[in-house]
């Protein structure tokens, strides 16, 4: 199964950047893709801007150079350097990461994964510090860090997180994050992320979420651990945001999302229900990417696809 | 797990925070409305302030290996909790309570001043005295009146600090943070302390400032009840008690396997440590659940709840 560092939304167009290459799908299902060698030590998701459409891009680091996945006029995929790798990135590793990654891996490379929105007042930078990709939950240090500060750390939390596509979101000021397979939120400048007992099977764990603050909603993907496929919920994030649980979080279920899923041309349709793993939300809310792999016919097949969301119906 | 009563809430400290909103109608507080937080981890630091409502200001010392990374967060409640950075804690005095990371710890600066080593830094790891679990800081009419610093090492060890003198090491062998409660007399500053000591099951009410015991009350450890939490009542905050006064909560298992509460109230006077409780009440009965060996429990500063955490699960309970 590819091994995937992380997606970056772009309009009607998604940028998969995996360990094998990076692949562009767009939502009508065409895909292109560019290879690279080499492991980045530095993955960043970068949210250009919010308003009106969210714009993000992806940036790789291999040491100091850092690699930005671009579309030629040809319509082909290229990797241009983007200059060095943004200080602010390398931020908390020049400053005290050195302690942490003797905590997580005394021996080995500590990878990171940034999350940077535009400045904004409190923690602009998300940074995960991990020492290996991975689709399970493993252990990592999540950092909040304010830029232009003598001491930018504002919050260090040790958790277990999806390292591959982290399920990280931030959007006006809330944080997101799937951790020990629960979803948990809060205002990034508090620090502190409050968990959220939606209404799931207990054979459900969570696996993408997106937020859309103003409509003060979490989308989130659950997918069943006993192969009984996938659900899309909607829910109302503002009941947990007053500060008091709901007494019974099924009224903040806002709806169910109708999965229409859009296969590439000459591949095996997946079994749904066992080999698909949602990867991330688009902040349109209206679309997600989805990994399919399995086996079918002696042969292996591993690839992405895009998986239109209908809300028409909740 | 240490146990807060920030304004209007319980919050109790583990791996997680667990928070609830402490409400009159103990109908409302129930486990569906107990929030959980993930922040960063630390070791928590109990404020009590003087002129303040009783309720603890709450905050941590992070505790990355090392000390490099330390820092001093405030903990504080809007509709969420909020963990932020703050560079030092503040007494009415001046005295401050900063960061040390040369010293590896935090440092009490009294009025304000640096003193000399030793008399006022609170280090992360002391060989003598083992690790810091915990610490409170009261504050009296005067100012900081003393910072107390719970380690554990083999055992666990209370160490005093006070203005302008050597601090001083107390060997009590099973008093955690939550056994230690704090309230204001008139200018004097009450403490009670629970737990093990002196080799028996105790509960012992002292004016903080001349560390002389005004009452003591043990249980054998043989008998059914054990003493699982106790708090300082000042003169003429409880009907039917003239001077000061120590609150015991005992809890008895019975033979069908639940547990009972029971509040007995005791007039502190030196000299006359025999007396019988002037009040006892039985909280609550019939709660199922077994008491591990030293129950965390504590008495909320304004004397209305009782936390108990019993094998996995957290109860309040109302004192009124």
């Amino acid at each position: 199964m590819k091994t995937v560092l992380d997606i970056a939304f772009r309009g009607e167009h998604a940028l998969i950047a995996t360990t094998e290459g990076v692949t562009q799908i767009s939502r009508n299902g065409e895909t292109r893709h560019i290879s690279i060698t080499g492991i980045p030590d530095v993955v960043i998701r970068d949210i250009e801007s919010m308003t009106p459409s969210r714009a993000e891009t992806l940036l790789l680091g291999f040491g100091d150079a850092c690699y930005k996945p671009k579309v030629a006029r040809d319509g082909s995929l290229l990797l241009v350097e983007a200059g060095k790798v943004p200080a602010s990135a390398r931020l908390p590793l020049r400053l005290k990461v050195y302690n942490a990654s003797v905590a997580i891996a005394p021996l080995r490379p500590v990878f990171t994964h940034v999350l940077r929105i535009p400045s904004s007042d409190g923690p602009s930078l998300f940074c995960l510090l991990f020492d290996r990709f991975a689709k399970k939950p493993t252990s990592a240090y999540l950092l909040f860090l304010e830029e232009g500060l003598k001491d930018p750390l504002r919050a260090n939390l040790s958790v277990h997180i999806r390292t591959e596509c982290p399920p990280i979101d931030v959007q006006d000021g809330i944080i997101a994050a799937v951790i020990k397979g629960s979803i948990w939120v809060g205002w990034a400048e508090d620090g502190a992320l409050l968990r959220l007992n939606i209404p799931t099977m207990e054979h459900e764990v969570p696996e993408a979420i997106g937020l859309d603050w103003q409509e003060e909603t979490l989308i989130c993907a659950l997918r069943s651990r006993h192969g009984k496929g996938i659900r899309v919920l909607r829910t109302n994030l503002r009941p947990w945001l007053s500060g008091t649980p709901p007494r019974d979080p099924r009224e903040t279920v806002l709806g169910e999302a109708v999965m229409e899923p859009c296969l590439p041309e000459n591949v095996p349709a997946p079994d749904f229900k066992s080999d698909v793993m949602p990867l991330r939300i688009a902040p349109s809310g209206d679309w997600m990417v989805a990994q399919a792999s399995g086996l079918q016919g002696g042969g292996f097949y591993d690839y992405f696809f895009v998986v239109n969301l209908n809300w028409d119906q909740s | 797990m240490n146990i807060f009563f920030p304004p209007n809430r319980c919050v109790m400290k583990g791996d997680m925070f667990y928070v609830l909103n402490l409400s009159d109608d103990a109908s409302t507080m129930d486990a569906s409305t107990m929030a959980t937080y993930l922040a960063s981890s630390g070791i928590p630091i109990r404020v009590h302030r003087w002129g303040s409502s009783g309720a603890d200001d709450l905050w941590l010392l992070s505790d990355e290996p090392g000390g490099a990374w330390a820092s001093l967060h405030h903990i504080h409640f809007a509709n969420l909790m909020s963990v932020t950075p703050e560079p030092k804690i503040l007494f009415r005095d001046e005295s401050k309570i900063v960061i040390s990371p040369k010293r590896g710890g935090l440092q009490i600066l009294w009025e304000g001043r640096r003193m000399r080593r030793g008399w006022n830094v609170i280090p992360l790891s002391d060989p003598r005295a083992g690790g810091l679990d915990g610490v409170i800081a009261v504050e009296g009419e005067e100012g900081l009146q003393a910072v107390l610093a719970f380690r554990v090492w083999r055992e666990r060890n209370i160490v005093l600090y006070k203005p302008w003198i050597d601090p001083q090491v107390f060997s009590l062998s099973e008093v955690p943070m939550n056994g230690v409660e704090i309230a204001y007399s008139g200018d004097e500053t009450l403490m009670s302390v629970v737990g093990k000591f002196e080799g028996s099951n105790k509960a012992a009410l002292f004016i903080l400032s001349k560390r002389r015991v005004l009452y003591q009350r043990h249980v054998d450890e043989k008998g059914p009840d054990h003493i699982c939490a106790a708090f300082p009542i000042p003169a003429g905050a409880w009907d039917g008690l003239q001077g000061n006064g120590l609150g015991v909560i005992l809890a008895r298992a019975g033979e069908d396997m639940t547990l009972s509460f029971t509040l007995q109230v005791f007039e502190g006077s030196f000299g006359k440590s025999s007396r019988g409780p002037v009040l006892e009440k039985t909280i609550v009965e019939g709660v199922r659940g077994t008491v591990p060996p030293w129950p965390n429990a504590r008495v909320s500063p304004d004397r209305r709840f009782l936390a108990v955490e019993l094998s996995h699960s957290l109860h309040i309970f109302s004192l009124a």
